[in-house]
């Protein structure tokens, strides 16, 4: 004999919980109202205005998709495109490769460690146009670096770097490596440490099981480490536009060609690739992150 | 004499000013069970440690068959472990996880194969070779611990309270694997835990431990039925302890006054009477007896298969009683006569 | 011992690394005559801030700063904390496409809609105005704002409120006592943010800024533009403020690795 279902509500019952769920969708609309109605106002109807105006013409009036060849078929704009990329890339491994061992050496408990997590949050809280500053003066021909290093002989004329592409590189670097650092640490934090010590007992030297037991379990959070520095370096404004010197990524290059030549359907177009490049890749991130959760 | 396979010389370790273990000097010989029992902050997982060599001792020497390994960092020591929270790597199955420390070794792919099945054959797990650690239960986990740790022979195997993480239920099952694999092997074991039946039942010998000492070492019959002080004698399971002065071989109750009828003792001054709360016998108040005490129930509780007694005697001293269940109980506020037969008295000095 | 030693040393070039910048801009700022190849600059003096206050207005850009970022924070907790207790406690539809929506804003470029919000807001002349550039950092502070909040209405233990009316709280006596105590530090935490995202910002700022409504950062882009490096790094200073105040009180209270959006627990 199978056993009785409950009854599904029927008649009154079930009409008070019909206009229960109406009601509470009712009110939570009217809740996300305000916050809805700005986004659509403030950001959405700009957004669709800077699409709209990417496909019409410099002078005159129409639709055209002359400013996206202008700037995907051009040499000049690949270039930048090309530029902005490579800068992201390289600024993004160089982080990875100063984040893993710091994020390593923070496990432990030692004195200072509290004052090197500061120290490890500062890039990313001041403003950036204050770091910017503060590199360029630092890095420059008469900088301290320049200084000290001319001092211990270490070099035999300054060093450029600022307004280089290798000093950009490394201002990036600076900026922006704890996005990783933060994302590594919290990964790191997910390991058992006794899986460590089961490996060194078991035979395995520190090094084979840094690279046997920890590396294959941090995979995950290089990855997104990785992505979240190259995110930011992508959009980096404040940065290139101190210290870029001739070399303009793509935000610097679009506040040029709107503010400054007043190009602005062109500008609208490289906005527009910039950001479908930019939420492309932190939807694939998502979908990567999820898809890795659930396996 | 059987070979000393481990030996402690005067181990010592200070965290900061807190002294976690005090000239520990301990000699295993081959193929004994060892258990360090103790309670938490005792220092027993400190002393795995060390001999493990994932922790330096400020003083004192780790010998290994004779040689002085306490320089000799912990993947050098070929020693075996096994863990409380499992340390399974998640992302190799449990075939490579047991593999793993002879890949380490650079065992050739043929030999590997074998021995892994050997290992997880001696553990009962072969058919589940390819799943991997998040597919499987506690104690299969605990187990492919066990195949892991012995694989590549280890000279000593090290167990860290590897039962705490598991369902009571199946403690006594893996409780007995460990015995089995281990006689099996004939290998030295070092077993750590809180939980002295555990180390009642599956050691050749036990060494107590309390502020990071060693209170007591000896077999398990020797620690149950002289425990050294009443710290061991607590721990070891005897539910009361009643304070007495002995006077030229006369123990009485201290503020009491009752004598009480012990055997030989060859103590004076302030000590404890242990004895089990089994041992205590609960007559109708009328009778009489050797050791008799007069108490009212305070308390009784219905545990199945046995009842559970509080017993308050007129000055103060409270008892526990444990009586089977086929024999009548008693109320609460009953006053009943409580005999400890002398022979079930264990005095320990006071420490 | 060389290792223990080799790392501190290493250590010592990290901290370094990160800190010499913003010391380069304290220098800046609170020094004189710094010439050529010299470490130090050869008078200390606080003529920077004095030059600046005269002849660029510094506190009135301060004013200007605070103000709009006041207006900002006010502005995204109104129309934040609505949204996030309805998502928080209401099942809607479509909840992901909601959410979705709204922390867009920050998964593109902020100069791609900047472009755009430039346009409208010199169309309907909302540019150089503190509300219009207020409410421009709204997008930026919002996102964040909704999601912690929601976080902080999800961990809120419905038994507590079943506990408070329990023991005697009318609907009005409940929120004051309990649920308002329960949400404040989240409150807090999108409050100082928001404040903290208006008061830094730069590149939407320096597209809809006019005259009268120039902010420390982009105050700060000015003066270096005229070539006056001091000058910007004395407003640096000026900007550098609440951020290392917020640092502070972040690290004493959380672990960095939860300043990620809430990844852990703290």
């Amino acid at each position: 004999m199978s056993v009785a279902a409950y009854p599904a509500p029927a008649g009154a019952a079930r009409t008070r919980i019909v206009r229960a769920r109406l009601r509470e969708i009712v009110i939570g609309g009217l809740l996300t109202c305000p916050l809805l109605l700005f986004l659509a106002a403030a950001f959405y109807y700009p957004l669709a205005y800077t699409i709209g105006e990417s496909l019409t013409p410099e002078k005159g009036t129409g639709w055209t998709l002359k400013n996206y060849a202008g700037f995907l078929g051009s040499r000049d704009g690949l270039g930048v495109l090309a530029l902005t990329l490579w800068l992201a890339l390289a600024a993004t491994l160089l982080s990875l490769v100063l984040s893993l061992p710091l994020a390593l050496y923070l496990r432990r408990r030692f004195f200072g460690r509290r004052a090197l997590q500061f120290l490890m949050m500062l890039p990313i809280t001041i403003p950036a146009l204050v770091g910017a500053l503060g590199l360029v003066i630092l890095y420059d021909r008469t900088g301290w670096i320049n200084v000290v290093l001319l001092k211990l002989h270490v070099i035999g004329a300054p060093l450029r770097i600022d307004y280089t592409i290798h000093g950009l590189i490394l201002f990036y670097v600076w900026m922006f490596f704890p996005y990783g650092a933060l994302v590594i640490m919290s990964g790191l934090g997910t390991i058992d440490p006794a899986l460590e010590e089961a490996g060194r007992v078991m035979g395995a030297s520190p090094f084979v099981v840094f690279r046997r037991v920890l590396l294959p379990l941090v995979r995950g959070s290089l990855w997104a480490g990785g992505v979240m520095i190259f995110l930011q370096c992508f959009g980096a404004f404040s940065v290139p536009l101190l210290a870029g010197g001739d070399y303009l990524p793509l935000g610097v290059k679009i506040y040029r060609v709107a503010n400054v030549f007043l190009d602005w359907p062109q500008a609208s177009a490289m906005a527009v690739v910039m950001g479908i490049i930019q939420a492309g890749l932190v939807i694939a991130y998502q979908r990567a992150g999820r898809a890795r959760h659930l396996s | 004499m059987t070979e000393v396979r481990l030996a402690l010389e005067g181990i010592g370790k200070n965290w900061g000013r807190l002294a976690a273990l005090t000239d520990i000097s301990l000699k295993v010989p081959r193929g004994m069970f060892l258990s360090l029992l103790g309670p938490s902050g005792c220092g027993k997982t400190t002393l795995l440690r060390v001999i493990a060599g994932t922790l330096a001792p400020d003083g004192g020497r780790v010998m290994v068959d004779g040689a002085d390994v306490t320089r000799v960092p912990t993947h050098r020591r070929n020693m075996g472990m096994v863990f409380q929270s499992f340390a399974l790597f998640p992302h190799l199955s449990v075939a490579d996880n047991v593999a793993f420390p002879l890949q380490v070794r650079g065992v050739a792919r043929a030999e590997e194969r074998e021995r892994v099945s050997e290992a997880l054959r001696m553990v009962h797990l072969d058919p589940l070779a390819g799943r991997f650690p998040r597919e499987l239960s506690g104690g299969q986990q605990q187990r492919v611990g066990l195949a892991r740790a012995i694989v590549y022979q280890p000279t000593i195997l090290l167990l860290d309270e590897p039962l705490s993480n598991l369902d009571a239920s199946l403690r006594e099952e893996m409780r007995l694997e460990i015995s089995q694999v281990t006689r099996q092997l004939d290998i030295t074991a070092i077993y750590v835990t809180h939980d002295q039946r555990e180390a009642l039942a599956l050691s050749d010998a036990i060494a107590v431990m309390n502020h990071g000492r060693i209170v007591q070492f000896g077999s398990p019959e020797a620690i149950y039925r002289s425990p050294a002080d009443d710290f061991v004698a607590r721990f070891v399971g005897y539910a009361n302890a009643i304070p007495v002065r002995i006077a030229q071989g006369c123990v009485r109750i201290e503020d009491g006054g009752c004598a009480l009828a012990t055997p030989h003792v060859g103590l004076e001054g302030a000590a404890t009477a242990f004895i089990h709360a089994s041992a205590v016998v609960l007559k109708a108040e009328m009778s009489d007896g050797p050791n008799r005490l007069l108490c009212t129930v305070v308390d009784t509780a219905f545990m199945g298969d046995h009842v559970e007694y509080v017993l308050r005697q007129e000055v103060g001293l409270q008892l526990k009683a444990r009586t089977p269940v086929d024999v009548p109980v008693f109320a609460r506020n009953a006053v009943v006569a409580a005999f400890l037969p002398p022979e079930k008295l264990i005095i320990v000095p006071r420490t | 011992m060389t290792a223990a030693w080799l790392r501190r040393l290493l250590l010592l070039a990290f901290a370094l690394f990160i800190t010499l910048p913003l010391v380069m801009v304290l220098l800046e700022a609170f020094g004189s005559d710094w010439f050529g190849t010299a470490m130090l600059p050869a008078h200390w003096t606080l003529r920077w801030f004095v030059w600046a206050a005269q002849t660029v207005d510094l506190v009135d850009v301060m004013l200007n700063t605070v103000e709009i970022a006041l207006l900002a924070t006010v502005f995204t907790l109104a129309i934040a904390l609505p949204a996030a207790w309805a998502i928080a406690r209401y099942r809607l539809p479509l909840k992901p496409v909601l959410i979705g929506a709204i922390l867009f804003p920050r998964m593109i470029p902020e100069i791609t809609f900047a472009l755009g919000v430039a346009r409208i807001f010199y169309a309907i002349h909302l540019t150089n105005t503190a509300v219009g550039i207020g409410m421009a950092h709204v997008i930026l502070a919002a996102p964040f704002s909704v999601v912690v909040l929601v976080s902080s209405f999800e961990g809120m233990d419905p038994r507590l409120l079943e506990a408070g009316a329990v023991l005697g709280c009318g609907p009005l006596s409940l929120f004051r006592r309990v649920t308002l105590p329960l949400a404040l530090p989240g409150i807090v935490a999108a409050a100082l943010f928001s404040f903290l995202a208006s008061y830094n910002d730069f590149v939407l700022t320096l597209m809809v800024y006019g005259s009268d409504t120039v902010t420390l950062p982009v105050q700060t882009y000015l003066s270096l533009g005229n070539g006056y490096l001091s000058v910007a790094s004395a407003i640096s200073t000026i900007l550098l403020v609440p951020s290392l105040l917020f640092l502070l009180g972040m690290l004493r209270m959380v672990n960095p690795e939860t300043l990620l959006g809430g990844l852990k627990g703290a």
